[in-house]
């Protein structure tokens, strides 16, 4: 029993942990073994990680009861010393934590349509989920989406949005803001805005004005210039489309431009298979004709991919990192007097 | 010292083993990533897919699409589809399309990992349509030329490079950068 514990609180054993989990994570970072690089959590809560974290916790907790005692012997508090065990271990149960409950997902939502909560909403493939975890019981309605496009050569912007939130048990809706720089706390659930298009609704009929397609394609056309396609079932088309809220940034001017109308207009390439049959700036609610039938462009709505991410794990990380982070300022202003032998070979004499 | 060294040494090494054996092909994606794999070999077969790609949907345009062309075209089912749909549309207006690639010139092939690829070729077709009822196929068009690029998408299943997607840009278009993560998903 004595041998164990010795092994368990040895510099060795420590370092070990330590470089077995720092190398797995780095490893998976670097995406060497595998076609895409995996997020942080995700690495972690592989069984090769939990297991060197179990060992680690395990290590770091019989390190802070002979520390204690030791600090108490010396009739020191030890306070910043115990804060960063403390802080190590509950960063590490959350891990655990997270890696059973954490649920995250993605729903593309547009202006004027609600989400229910349900399971099947969430885009396919897009779903992560612990063995203990449930999707988040809300509601969700959007109002609004207001894209911020800052122009220049990386074209970059950022979307913020107004949605009507209802979570479980409330009566009640309120009012909730998100947006894609900083997730949103709501009940417990974290929202950001991960992308942002434009769902123009198009009107396909053949030569007599029979109805052939109708429908709102969720398409990436934001940053203007920004290309996206969709295909109409059973028709042999491809349509691939740009979307200029403000003609000023058309940078495309081989084409001429239409001078009808006022607003935003659309880049339109349709393409039969190897063939292109269309290729145009098109104005909302005009007719085009489109080799053999004819589109229009009548509503434009707006809508946002949002990432929901419910995870109780997030509770316990952070306050941990948080007491690691002041247990080292304090033991820097301090210069705290940790006796460097209570792990070293003379406390294993001592044991023995 | 050397105590540390050597107990931190078995742990990254375990650590290594770990994670080869938790990711599914791992070895696979360790061989792209080092450029330990056939390249030159890879693009002869990309290049050879995309040839037979355009020759058999010609021919299969030409035969109004007969069926037993449909297994030539090393291409993914969505994609035969809409070949199939097309030409049925048609065949339903009394029309064949003859189609013909004059010259291609493949500009481009990248490699996202040991199946997926993606290449951007010049490619100029001539085109007309036909009557499909005559046997001397009268023509119903005068011969079109067609000066595209095409961006293909492919994946090698079953040891064999097919194409899943391609979009078809006019020559000097812009084109949107790849999406490689969705990509790598098909």
């Amino acid at each position: 029993m004595v041998k164990l514990k010795n092994l368990i609180i040895s510099s060795e054993a420590l370092a070990a942990c330590a470089a077995f989990i720092v190398t797995y994570v780095c490893l998976g970072l670097s995406g060497i073994f595998s076609s895409v690089p995996s997020s942080l959590m995700k690495i972690l809560h592989k069984p090769p990680a939990l297991i060197g974290l179990l060992f680690l916790l395990v290590i770091i907790f019989v390190r802070l009861l002979i520390f204690a005692k030791a600090r108490s012997t010396a009739g020191q508090n030890g306070v910043s010393g115990i804060l960063f065990y403390m802080g190590i271990i509950l960063t590490i149960i959350g891990i655990l934590v997270s890696s059973q409950m954490r649920f995250e997902g993605r729903i593309y939502l547009p202006e004027g349509e609600s989400f229910s909560g349900d399971a099947r909403g969430y885009i396919e493939g897009s779903v992560y989920a612990g063995k203990r975890s449930f999707p988040p019981a809300m509601k969700l309605h959007m109002t609004n989406i207001s894209p911020f496009f800052r122009g220049g050569r990386f074209g970059s912007g950022s979307i913020a949005s107004e949605l009507l939130y209802t979570g479980v048990g409330n009566k009640y809706e309120k009012k909730m803001k998100i947006n894609s720089a900083v997730p949103v706390l709501a009940d417990g659930v974290f929202f950001r805005i991960r992308s942002f298009g434009y769902a123009p609704f198009y009107r396909l009929t053949d030569s007599s004005g029979k109805l052939l397609d109708e429908a709102y394609p969720m398409l990436r056309l934001f940053p203007p210039g920004a290309e996206d396609s969709f295909r109409v079932e059973k028709q042999p088309y491809t349509f691939y489309m740009k979307y200029y809220p403000d003609r000023a940034v058309i940078r495309d001017k081989k084409i001429p431009i239409p001078e009808q109308g006022k607003g935003g207009l659309y880049k339109l390439r349709v393409a039969r298979n190897l063939e292109v049959v269309f290729n145009g700036y098109v104005v909302p609610n005009e007719i085009y004709q489109v080799d053999s039938t004819y589109i229009s462009f009548e509503d434009l709505r707006k809508w946002a991919e949002i990432e929901i991410v419910k995870d109780y794990g997030i509770f316990m990380i952070a306050p941990g990192l948080l007491m690691i982070f002041v247990s080292i300022l304090l033991g820097w202003r301090r210069k705290t007097n940790v006796p460097k032998e209570v792990f070293g070979k003379e406390s294993v004499e001592e044991n023995r | 010292m050397n105590r540390y060294v050597k107990v931190c040494a078995c742990a990254v090494i375990l650590s290594v083993f770990a994670a080869f054996i938790t990711v599914p092909s791992a070895w696979d994606n360790l061989r792209f990533k080092i450029g330990n794999y056939d390249i030159e070999g890879e693009t002869a077969l990309v290049k050879n897919a995309i040839r037979q790609f355009s020759a058999h949907i010609a021919g299969f345009y030409d035969s109004g699409g007969a069926a037993a062309g449909l297994n030539t075209i090393p291409a993914a089912n969505m994609v035969k589809r809409r070949i199939a749909m097309d030409i049925r549309d048609l065949i339903d207006k009394g029309k064949v399309l003859a189609i013909d690639r004059d010259k291609s010139s493949v500009k481009q092939i990248l490699f996202a990992d040991l199946t997926h690829a993606v290449a951007v070729v010049d490619e100029d077709w001539f085109s007309q349509y036909q009557d499909a009822q005559l046997r001397a196929r009268k023509p119903l068009s005068a011969k079109k030329a067609g000066f595209i690029t095409v961006r293909y998408f492919l994946k090698k299943m079953w040891s064999r490079w097919i194409i899943i997607d391609y979009e078809v840009y006019l020559r000097d278009d812009e084109m949107m950068p790849v999406p490689f993560e969705q990509f790598l998903q098909w």
